[in-house]
């Protein structure tokens, strides 16, 4: 029925610079990681950290003096994969939980899922369970919050079904919350109390190769599920209706969606506590810089966000004396950048 | 291909009043390239019955049939390839391109870890430039005008390459231009054989356009058949509580039917 036209020149569809701009999102982490590694209270030459990592590619013995080898080998790249991951993952686990609740104001803490899996993270400390214990607390809690969401929210033919899964979203997350304050406030003044807090207000210092083992697959499997999802992510904005006349099983797709953000959310939480803004920030300047297309918003909001991580995390260590918590940067480097952005661009949508 | 519903009641479970019938024993059926209108006043049913009748509510009693096989057994894949749905042009405006909404027409046609292929662009392009809109490609759907919206949700439609369009009040809110643009449309995508089905606040297009016509009243009792048998002065009285004059009126272009609201009738108020 639909006969074939030639398309009109200047019509070709998606960006033309498909590939520099992929290329871009690829390496601009990886450099700056890379770069990264040499900054920081102890600086590291770049031929140093070069010569590091290649002996321990290739499994020989140290050239380096054993100092710059613990620094570089056990200390900073760790912590800058984490960055890289969380930094990578908390945005496009925002961008999907933008477009599934069609709400420029959504984020992983939209469904509970942040506050359900700090609550998990929070018992593991208390009673001082092993990291394996408390990464698998805290998604066990983050998948609680988001399915007792799902509950109150996804009522059967309920026209607001949207807004009751963030109202439930914002009921289940103010719960997570309070019972998290209840285990500051019965925790130990002295010895718990300061590190729950200092978990909270999240830091990636932490970071060593047995943590990203047991946390980075769940982010990488979210971010895969999401990347190959990016184009159908779109038509979960859509009306109710007009999303299930495209011939998706919506249900399905939200599931997967929902599922993919969830795990990237509760694997982070449990890696290095709350890290706010990101999930909100970045998804936001991609969708200002390049619209609302989930095919190019997924993708960057992984690489810049990454990049973006990598840097607030390189401050946050090398800055002062001692380390700021990632959180006050990233908000307060976030917030005004933010509102710069919304000023300039008079808002945005879905 | 065929549509057709069969026996289709539906009821309001949580509704105020109470066991309200809304749709009563609805039965009609769509042949290939056929053109069908549903009138009937405003909160009768027009909408519920779409909405019934592509499965988005569930028949109290009765089926829905494409090709003789109950939709609700067809997987949403196989049964969008074939009905394409038309929202009314409403509601928030997405800040999807043209190009990126109309494309999403064709996502019945691949998985759902797949993005739409070349050949999948050219027909979404195709079907922008088969209603005259591939200027607006590029243009964000935001800053439409009403009239091209629902221009670009006809297109989205047709990029499914559908055998049959389920328009909701395509036509409603848009400057009579606009209205001529939207049912021209309809009227030649039938003349290709895409069956259409439309909501419709116009017994004048329905009259016009349709081929066939389904009045609902608000005892949830409807009448189906040959628009110009269906839509009269004593039926459109009944529905609408309205005294009607349907006039014969002679133009350079031809005969045509037209339609003069008078009063409403006492006993309606």
């Amino acid at each position: 029925m639909l006969e074939h036209v030639k398309l009109p020149d200047g019509l070709k569809t998606i960006s033309d610079h498909k590939v520099l701009f992929y290329t871009l999102l690829m390496f601009l982490p990886i450099i700056t990681g890379f770069i990264c590694i040499g900054i920081g209270r102890y600086s590291v030459p770049l031929q140093d950290t070069v010569n590091t990592i290649l002996a321990h590619l290739r499994g020989q013995a140290l050239s380096s003096s054993d100092q710059i080898d613990k620094v570089v080998w056990s200390m900073r790249i760790p912590r800058i994969l984490l960055a890289l991951l969380v930094g990578g993952g908390l945005p496009v686990a925002g961008t999907a939980f933008q477009s599934l609740f069609s709400n420029p104001l959504a984020t992983p803490d939209t469904l509970g899922v942040a506050a359900g899996a700090s609550f998990g993270a929070v018992v593991g400390l208390y009673f001082n369970i092993n990291l394996l214990g408390v990464q698998f607390l805290a998604l066990l809690t983050g998948f609680s919050a988001v399915a007792l969401t799902y509950i109150i929210g996804m009522r059967k033919e309920s026209r607001e079904q949207i807004a009751m899964v963030v109202l439930g979203g914002m009921v289940i997350s103010s719960i997570f919350s309070a019972l998290v304050s209840l285990i500051k406030f019965i925790a130990d003044s002295d010895s718990q109390l300061p590190s729950i807090t200092y978990w909270l207000m999240g830091s990636l210092s932490s970071a060593n190769y047995y943590t990203l083992m047991l946390g980075a697959p769940f982010i990488i499997i979210g971010c895969v599920l999401l990347f190959k999802l990016r184009w159908r992510i779109n038509i979960l904005s859509l009306s109710e209706d007009e999303a299930r006349s495209m011939g998706t099983n919506i249900l399905l797709l939200r599931f997967l969606t929902v599922l993919s953000s969830t795990m990237i959310t509760a694997s982070c939480v449990s890696m290095c506590g709350q890290v706010g803004w990101v999930g909100l920030l970045i998804p936001h300047i991609c969708r200002m810089a390049f619209g609302s297309d989930n095919t190019v918003l997924v993708p960057s909001s992984i690489g810049f966000g990454a990049t973006f991580m990598v840097i607030i995390d390189t401050v946050a260590r090398s800055a002062t004396a001692s380390e700021v918590p990632i959180s006050i940067l990233t908000a307060l480097i976030g917030a005004p950048f933010f509102i710069a952005l919304l000023r300039k661009s008079g808002g945005w949508s879905i | 291909m065929t549509f057709s519903v069969k026996h289709g009641y539906f009821t309001y479970k949580n509704s105020d009043l109470p066991s309200k019938k809304i749709l009563k024993d609805i039965n009609f059926s769509v042949k290939k390239g056929e053109l069908i209108s549903i009138l009937g006043p405003n909160g009768v049913g027009k909408t519920t019955l779409l909405r019934c009748m592509m499965g988005f509510l569930r028949w109290t009693k009765g089926e829905s049939y494409l090709d003789g096989r109950d939709i609700r057994t067809l997987p949403p894949k196989q049964l969008w390839q074939k009905i394409a749905y038309v929202p009314q042009a409403r509601g928030k405006a997405s800040s999807y391109t043209v190009e990126q909404m109309v494309l999403m027409g064709r996502s019945s046609h691949f998985g759902m870890f797949s993005k739409p292929s070349k050949e999948d662009k050219q027909i979404a392009l195709s079907a922008l430039e088969q209603l005259r809109l591939t200027k607006l490609a590029k243009r964000k759907c935001s800053v439409l005008s009403g009239g091209e919206l629902q221009m670009v949700l006809i297109a989205r439609a047709l990029a499914a390459d559908p055998e049959i369009l389920i328009l909701d009040e395509p036509e409603s809110n848009l400057d009579f231009k606009n209205q001529l643009i939207i049912m021209e449309t309809i009227q030649t995508l039938s003349n290709k054989g895409i069956s259409c089905i439309f909501n419709t606040h116009y017994p004048d297009h329905a009259l016009q356009y349709s081929e066939k016509a389904l009045l609902l009243y608000y005892d949830g009792e409807h009448a189906f058949g040959d628009a110009g048998q269906v839509i009269t002065e004593k039926n459109l009285a009944e529905a609408f509580g309205v005294k009607v004059l349907v006039n014969e009126v002679e133009t350079p272009y031809g005969q045509y039917k037209d339609i003069l609201p008078m009063y409403v009738l006492p006993e309606s108020y």
